[in-house]
């Protein structure tokens, strides 16, 4: 099973709303992203994978189950934290978090809780009522009863909401961790790209309910590779002047030690910065790409849609 | 089972958090217990008599019918107004179990509260004898106001999608039934409140061989709807609820 | 809410639910008889299972006396088997009394009304029940006591607990 998330066609209008016009979604073992703009219609997805929506046309498959009709088998594999998920605000965490690992036939539960507790550092507010908690102890108690039944997948949609910075670093370290360790392969919905980044082996890019891209994240990199190089040469100075006037340069600017040369033509400006160095004999250590962020990249991928 | 048991106990905890259980249990005391009895027949005819005629039988459906909407809207309609459902349909709970499950915690607590303080009454403070069937089928006279109220507050919440107007409509609905019955007649009267009445009568007449006796003020008629009524539309409220959240409803 | 308190909230909701409908009835509850007595004749009136409460006796004639007895279960039986009664309360050749007394237990009592003389006599009598029903105030005030008792009780036993895990010594240490 390469694709452990398959969508083909897939439709939703709530009304007149057309929430999904036949998206084609794939996410492969790891972890993957799912990113769009508000409205986009991720919860939409994400809902339907979940069994908790219907599609008007199309097929959803998780574990190459169909996501409808054996929604019930699917969801004894996965773990879900919804965004601005609510949980029955008069248990403790403790308590809840007990239920939620009897629904998963956790073996050893009272162990597993006390442990999933201290994972996302909600020990000491374990027996207090989830009314009492914070927006961001409830995001991680929130995490821990996505974890808590080890799925073999977890869905996070928006899962650094409400954190802080090192609260941030810390679930992206847990999940590279848990990745590694368990195998555990999740689903990503965020808007905090950068994050995303670091983590990801595969990204899914949603817009106005199709998929603008997806791919691995290497791959769209490189497809959507800024046209902004870097030069470095002996003589920065002496060979901007003359770099300006050649047909392929956009724009070029320097630091006073590195040269920044924007083209859209990257076999032709390679010729010439090649022939530029030698008719002014000046040594050209290097030409290099400026790889594009996941940002770039999504407003690439949302540009070229369009 | 297992997990369906879990279900149950969540419910339970999350539903009869406190104060719900003590009120419903000191609702139950009171209106089982209020009516003073200093000097009861000999006879047991008359004395099962005296315990169908506790006004506590009809001051305890008045009470339901405030308490039931507002337990069916905190355990279900409060979930699909959040993302309380969606969280919970997200682990591996098939979707009817849950319903099962809010329907259950709903009604059975309520009745084993009020079978209890209404059968203590009727064993020690009328003295009538264990096996007698009548205080256990006067239950019927509770328990079927009771499953009507829940099915309509079940049907109500899907609709309102909302604690609070779960709660109103039920009670406007409730309420605007049982006034316009005073300009209806018999035996459409008997549909809901007054439809009680009847069925305890009926029973205790039957338990004591007295039918005559209570055809002189009653029809064939009058009992059917009292018993049919609520009955058949518990029913089909409950497979139209069923049907509805097991196949159709989007949960976003 | 812990289970120790919960349970104590719904001990304490059983007796203050019960003391409230104790209250209510105990409000007095009066049951009046007005007969005529033939000359010698025997009759029990009141009979019924009585609530253990106080009871106010009013009795009244017109001049003739009689005698009255307060019968429990067994007096009961034994009069309408004709044999020797044993009753609890006993009032001879009384015209007019007005006596207080309480029921000791949730049962079957009669009044037994006899006139000894050759002449018929009207007979008035009235039962006031007042006062709290014992058995139900009793149920009551355990419940309500309990309901106290339990929480603190808990809480010392977890104090004792804690202390008693801290005053252990600690083996590795002194070794």
């Amino acid at each position: 099973m390469e694709n452990l998330v398959t969508t083909k066609d897939l439709t939703k209008s709530f009304g007149k709303i057309e929430a999904l016009k036949g998206l084609n979604l794939e996410a492969k073992k790891g972890i993957s992203g799912f990113i769009g703009p508000n409205g986009a219609g991720k919860t939409t997805t994400i809902n339907i994978l979940l069994g908790l929506v219907k599609p008007d046309q199309g097929e959803a498959h998780v574990f190459e189950l169909d996501c409808w009709k054996q929604s019930f088998e699917i969801r004894k594999h996965l773990g879900v934290l919804h965004e601005k998920a609510e949980f029955p605000n008069y248990f403790t965490g403790l308590r809840y978090l007990e239920h939620i690992a009897h629904l998963y036939n956790v073996p050893t539960p009272k162990q597993t809780v006390q442990k999933a507790l201290k994972d996302v550092g909600l020990t000491d507010a374990a027996d207090r009522t989830i009314k009492t908690y914070s927006a961001g102890m409830t995001q991680r108690l929130g995490l821990a009863q996505a974890l808590i039944g080890n799925p073999e997948l977890a869905i996070l949609d928006e899962p650094t909401a409400n954190l802080d910075p090192l609260g941030r670093m810390d679930f992206l370290e847990k999940i590279q961790t848990l990745h590694k360790d368990k195998g555990t392969n999740f689903l990503i919905s965020t808007h905090i790209l950068p994050e995303l980044e670091k983590i990801c082996n595969w990204v899914s890019i949603i817009n106005e309910g199709t998929i603008a891209d997806q791919g691995y994240i290497q791959d769209l990199i490189k497809k959507y590779s800024t046209d902004t190089y870097i030069i470095k040469v002996s003589e920065p100075t002496q060979f901007i002047k003359k770099l300006e006037k050649t047909s392929t340069i956009e724009n070029a600017w320097t630091n006073g030690q590195i040269i920044y040369a924007k083209t859209k033509n990257y076999k032709k400006f390679n010729k010439e910065i090649l022939e530029l160095a030698l008719q002014l004999d000046i040594s050209l250590y290097a030409i290099e790409p400026i790889h594009s962020k996941l940002d770039d990249l999504f407003k690439m991928a949302l540009e070229q849609k369009k | 089972m297992k997990r369906f048991t879990r279900l149950l106990i969540m419910e339970t905890e999350n539903v009869w958090r406190f104060p719900t259980l003590e009120i419903m249990i000191a609702i139950g005391i009171i209106n089982a217990l209020r009516q003073p009895n200093p000097l009861l027949p000999t006879i047991e005819y008359f004395r099962t008599a005296q315990y169908v005629a506790n006004p506590g039988w009809g001051t305890s459906t008045f009470f339901l019918i405030f308490l039931i909407p507002v337990l069916v809207a905190r355990s279900f309609a409060k979930g699909l107004s959040g993302t309380e459902t969606r969280v919970m349909l997200s682990y591996p709970i098939k979707r009817w179990e849950t319903l099962l499950s809010k329907l259950l915690i709903v009604l059975l607590p309520t009745l084993a509260i009020f079978s209890t303080v209404f059968l203590l009454s009727a064993f020690y403070l009328f003295q009538l004898p264990t096996l007698n069937p009548l205080p256990y089928s006067l239950l019927l006279s509770l328990l079927l106001p009771m499953l009507f109220l829940t099915a309509l507050s079940f049907s109500l919440s899907l609709i309102a999608k909302d604690e609070l107007k779960t709660v109103l409509f039920s009670l406007f609905i409730i309420l605007s039934l049982e006034s316009s019955l005073d300009y209806v007649g018999a035996p459409y009267k008997y549909i809901f409140i007054r439809g009680s009445t009847v069925i305890s009568q009926y029973l205790h007449a039957t338990f004591n061989g007295r039918l005559d006796n209570f055809f002189q003020n009653y029809t064939t008629a009058d009992v059917q709807v009292a018993f049919g009524f609520p009955i058949i539309t518990t029913i089909i409220l409950l497979m139209i609820v069923f049907l509805y959240f097991q196949y159709k409803l989007d949960i976003d | 809410m812990k289970k120790t308190n919960r349970l104590a909230a719904s001990l304490l909701t059983i007796g203050i639910s019960i003391i409230l409908v104790s209250l209510i009835r105990a409000n007095p509850n009066k049951q009046g008889v007005d007969l005529q007595l033939e000359s010698y004749e025997s009759r029990i009136s009141n009979e019924g299972l009585w609530a253990p409460q106080k009871v106010w006796l009013q009795l009244t004639t017109d001049g003739q006396k009689i005698n009255l007895y307060v019968l429990d279960q067994n007096g009961i039986t034994q009069w309408k088997e004709h044999q020797t009664i044993a009753p609890i309360l006993t009032f001879e050749n009384v015209s007019q009394t007005s006596y207080k007394f309480s029921i000791p237990t949730r049962n079957n009592y009669a009044i037994l009304m006899e006139n000894p003389t050759n002449t018929n006599v009207r007979v008035n009598l009235t039962l006031t029940f007042y006062d709290l029903e014992t058995d139900l105030a009793t149920v009551a005030a355990l419940s309500f006591i309990i309901g106290i008792i339990i929480p603190p009780t808990y809480h010392i036993k977890k104090l004792l607990e804690k202390k008693n895990k801290s005053t252990k010594p600690n083996i590795l240490e002194s070794k």
